[in-house]
């Protein structure tokens, strides 16, 4: 199936429709490795541990549009977990090769069970054979979730790899459930078999809510090198998982722990994206597939016609970017990671001259989120760097106030920025820069830019919107008071908002009390998950 | 017939049903000493139709808690949450971990110099369902309860209205305009401010809805206060029978509003007679089985005629052509090609904010233009 340009915008507006609550907790792994067996067709996990993990588990924020409705739970109570739950675990397993006859069944302990250092194995070894379903059970790594430590490693890997990726992939997040879920994949499903020369394993986590149609153009574009997919993992069916060593090569975006334990056990390498923004535009584009060619030592077949099909794309795409090079723009972000590439697309993928980069770097979030002062100082330098390589003239302000923005947006046409503003650019339109990836594709990419030229001259101005209004407190009229708002103490003003991607704060709707708590929630976890020694 | 394993654990657990309780009264924080996923779930259903009302916190229960116990975790989770809250009370609500551990949790709270009160409620989740969960805490907020210094007129309290049930903010505005004028809600306990919650002791009766009927009896024998148990208020019968009962039990008549309201209602609904006609016969199931889905079902079985499967038949045995639950049973509507009507906790697929509910006479006629739209919108015969 060929994904179109009505495919890629339900992928950005049909999900993640619920307000996330990354900034006030995370969900522990067992969601990590319930998506990971929800991804596959024909197979179902079992929770194993209290009725309350196998309630609220199925619901996973990865994919809130399609809850792993499947999901099943041995429904443990304290009897069962002083004597180890094997009999519920047996019981549930039976239950539901019976009612459903699922190809695999995965066991997912929870935190309880692993308290109790049950012996899942054991169960699913009596029970293999005798039940005409693949059983497996996830060992678990860590108890609970990955520990702080190890999320600030991994913050600090990933801003020493920022302009280029590592080709090892991260540092690995020790008790991240999908891995857990991908290493028992790996150990009890997956068979070795001789390697398919120019085929590839694809990897489907990790690559933002457009995912799907960066996936699907990814295919199409490896067809062109003739280079086959062996498997989407884990989105297939569990033949396909079986299958999986067949392929010459892994590619995958993040967490990689899985494929480098994989490759240890099956010989299969893999090659780690790092992100999909590290190969934006035609240079990034062939850039990629040379890489991905040069990784499964693929080379020759295809590779000259890569070259002359980026020519024919910026051909393609010459007339939309000249009409787009017609209007001035402010980068407004504070995802202070992804300025540079941001740089990168708006300047020279879309040919948007930018006249200001405005990033919100508050200390008390740099602090948060494991960036010592000597990553924030590369940081910056690979934002100048960015500027510089793409011919920008844009200033860069760093934590700018209100009034700088407020001036600035007067000089621009359009402001680029997330949802929500520190600032009402009344005048300028607004062009929402959110999760969307740019396509890994040479059509996918025209497609983009096409899109964006289409629509932006139909961009409203911010002067009515109603998520604006929303920033402020309520008066007794039921009017909102732009004069009004409270100050989280977390987060001074233009300090920056993970979830929204604008500095400032407040950013999210709701009345003075609402904003108070909702902050004290966000400290809360700071407190508690990050600074707890 | 689905295992009763199977049944129970699509039902929750003690600590979601303590959650709920908790998270009602408005003002309140909440923090969950347990592992984070406890706390990720309950707001996860929280947070669609409520994204402003952020008040909870995890203690995040580490590896190294497993060995050392998690009392540090507690206290200083309770320490923080005690400054960073803009709250009246703050609910201390333990999961599975803390107590497996058998951690001294009063003990804890003890060391912590509170100034605002604190209410443990030990939830662990292999220890009960979410009725025994809500049934605690509910207890737990009754024990900090005030005696009353005098009995308020005819105010009532409304026991067993809970803030993440979906529609609740359109249910309470139609509860009181049933009750009309002569009769204020001093309390929906515990959908309530904690400050009207510690008054809700001066009422003169406790309304208590069906399935709570232990509160209703905990509340008289703490406080005196005598209380009536009705049906959830739905459907013309229902909400009359609603308002009517508790008027009686104040030893008034039913206000003349009663009659206005429903006048309102049958007028609407000659409107749409000819689809009403249509629901005679109809099989309908729901799969939750709470108070909520009995009143409903009440209705659309007695004042709707449809047949209302019985309950703990899977809906998929049967020959429903609509599902009454939550959105969990949207994959099962799905698989079958039947609508869902969402009734049921959790919620997480649509969103509420309107002051459009299913309770009250109004609500009937909002649930009769849901089902009849709802039947209209299904995809059915779509491929020619």
């Amino acid at each position: 199936m060929t994904m179109g340009p009505r495919d890629y915008q339900k992928a950005r507006f049909y999900t993640g429709l619920n307000p996330g609550a990354h900034e006030v907790g995370i969900s522990g792994k067992v969601a990590g490795s319930i998506y990971a067996i929800g991804e596959i067709q024909d197979a179902i996990p079992i929770i194993h541990g209290p009725a309350g993990c196998g309630f609220h588990y199925r619901y996973n924020c990865q994919r809130d549009y399609l809850p792993v409705y499947e999901a099943r739970c041995s429904n443990l109570k304290e009897r069962d977990l002083i004597l180890g739950g094997a009999g519920k675990l047996r019981a549930a397993i039976l239950d539901t090769v019976a009612t459903a006859a699922p190809a695999m069944i995965v066991i997912v302990p929870s935190t309880s069970i692993d308290m109790v250092q049950a012996d899942l194995d054991a169960v699913v070894g009596e029970l293999r054979g005798k039940v005409p379903t693949r059983l497996v059970a996830i060992r678990s790594e860590t108890f609970s979730h990955p520990d702080k430590r190890d999320r600030k490693g991994d913050a600090a890997h990933r801003v020493a790899h920022l302009m280029v990726p590592d080709p090892g992939g991260d540092a690995g997040l020790r008790g991240c459930g999908f891995g857990e879920a991908m290493k028992a994949m790996v150990d009890q499903v997956m068979e070795a078999r001789p390697a398919q020369p120019r085929t590839v394993n694809l990897c489907s986590l990790a690559w933002g809510a457009t995912g799907p149609a960066l996936i699907d153009g990814m295919t199409r574009e490896l067809a062109a090198l003739d280079i086959g997919i062996n498997a989407v993992l884990p989105h297939g069916r569990t033949r396909d998982i079986v299958a999986a060593p067949g392929a010459g090569l892994n590619l995958l975006c993040r967490r990689v722990a899985w494929a480098r334990y994989m490759q240890g056990r099956f010989g299969t390498p893999y090659f780690a994206l790092g992100a999909p923004h590290f190969w934006q535009g035609e240079a990034g584009i062939e850039r990629l597939y040379r890489a991905i060619a040069g990784a499964l030592g693929a080379e020759g077949r295809g590779l000259d016609a890569l070259a002359d099909r980026g020519a024919e794309a910026t051909d393609g795409l010459r007339p939309d970017r000249a009409y787009l090079s017609g209007f001035r723009y402010a980068l407004v972000s504070s995802d202070y990671r992804a300025i540079p590439f941001l740089v990168e697309k708006y300047e020279r993928v879309f040919a948007m001259p930018l006249s200001h980069v405005c990033v919100a770097m508050a200390p008390e979030v740099l602090d948060a989120e494991g960036i010592t002062p000597d990553l924030a100082g590369i940081l910056v330098d690979a934002m100048r760097i960015a500027l510089e390589k793409a011919g920008s003239r844009a200033r860069l302000l760093i934590n700018p106030g209100a009034a700088t923005l407020q001036a600035m947006a007067a000089e621009v046409d359009f402001v680029i920025g997330g949802e929500e503003l520190p600032f009402r650019p009344a005048e300028a339109r607004f062009i929402r820069d959110a999760r969307n990836q740019l396509p890994l594709d040479f059509a996918g990419l025209r497609m983009a830019v096409a899109h964006l030229a289409e629509g932006i001259s139909a961009l409203p101005r911010r002067e009515y919107l109603i998520t604006d209004r929303l920033r402020q407190p309520i008066t007794q009229a039921g009017m909102t008071d732009p004069e009004g708002g409270t100050a989280c103490a977390r987060r001074p003003a233009g300090a920056p908002s993970r979830a929204t991607g604008a500095p400032g704060c407040p950013d999210r709707p709701g009345p003075p009390s609402d904003e108070t708590n909702r902050c004290g929630s966000m400290k809360m976890w700071d407190e508690m998950w990050t600074r707890r020694r | 017939m689905a295992s009763p394993e199977r049944l129970e654990s699509s039902c929750g657990c003690r600590l979601f049903g303590a959650y709920r309780s908790a998270i009602s009264v408005q003002d309140a924080a909440l923090l969950i000493h347990s592992t984070p996923g406890c706390n990720w779930g309950t707001l996860a259903f929280h947070l669609p139709s409520r994204a402003n009302d952020i008040r909870q916190a995890s203690s995040v229960l580490h590896e190294a808690d497993i060995v050392f116990g998690g009392m540090d975790a507690l206290e200083k989770g309770l320490g923080h949450a005690l400054e960073l809250y803009d709250a009246a009370a703050i609910f201390v609500l333990s999961g599975c971990v803390p107590e497996m551990m058998g951690d001294d949790l009063q003990a804890a709270l003890r060391r912590c110099p509170a100034t605002k009160p604190v209410i443990l409620v030990q939830s662990a989740g292999f220890k009960g369902d979410m009725r025994s969960g809500m049934l605690d805490a509910l207890r737990a907020l009754i024990r900090v309860m005030p005696a009353p210094d005098a009995v308020r007129g005819s105010a009532v309290n409304i026991v067993g209205c809970f803030k993440d049930d979906f529609q609740s903010d359109a249910d309470l505005h139609a509860i009181r305009r049933l009750l009309g004028p002569d009769i204020p809600v001093q309390a929906f306990i515990p959908h309530d401010t904690f400050s009207r919650l510690m008054a809700a002791p001066g009422a003169a009766l406790n309304v208590v809805l069906a399935g709570f009927e232990e509160i209703g009896a905990l509340l008289a024998d703490r406080f005196g206060t005598p209380f009536v148990v009705v049906q959830h208020p739905y459907g013309l019968e229902g909400s009359r029978a609603f308002a009517t009962t508790v008027a009686e039990a104040l030893g008034q008549a039913p206000g003349p509003h009663l009659l206005r309201q429903e006048a309102r209602a049958m007028s609407r609904l000659k409107q749409a007679s000819g689809h009403i006609q249509k629901f005679y016969g109809m099989p309908v199931a729901f799969s939750g089985d709470g108070a909520r889905e009995i009143a409903l079902g009440l209705f659309l079985q007695r004042e709707l005629g449809m047949e209302v499967e019985a309950a703990g038949r899977k809906p998929e045995d049967g020959r429903s052509v609509m599902l009454f639950g939550s959105s969990f049973d949207r994959g099962l509507a799905e698989q079958l090609g039947i609508p869902l009507i969402r009734v049921s906790y959790p919620v997480f697929d649509a969103i509420h904010i309107s002051d459009q509910g299913y309770a009250g006479f109004e609500g009937a006629v909002n649930l009769v233009e849901t089902i009849v739209n709802a039947l209209m919108s299904t995809p059915y015969r779509r491929d020619r």
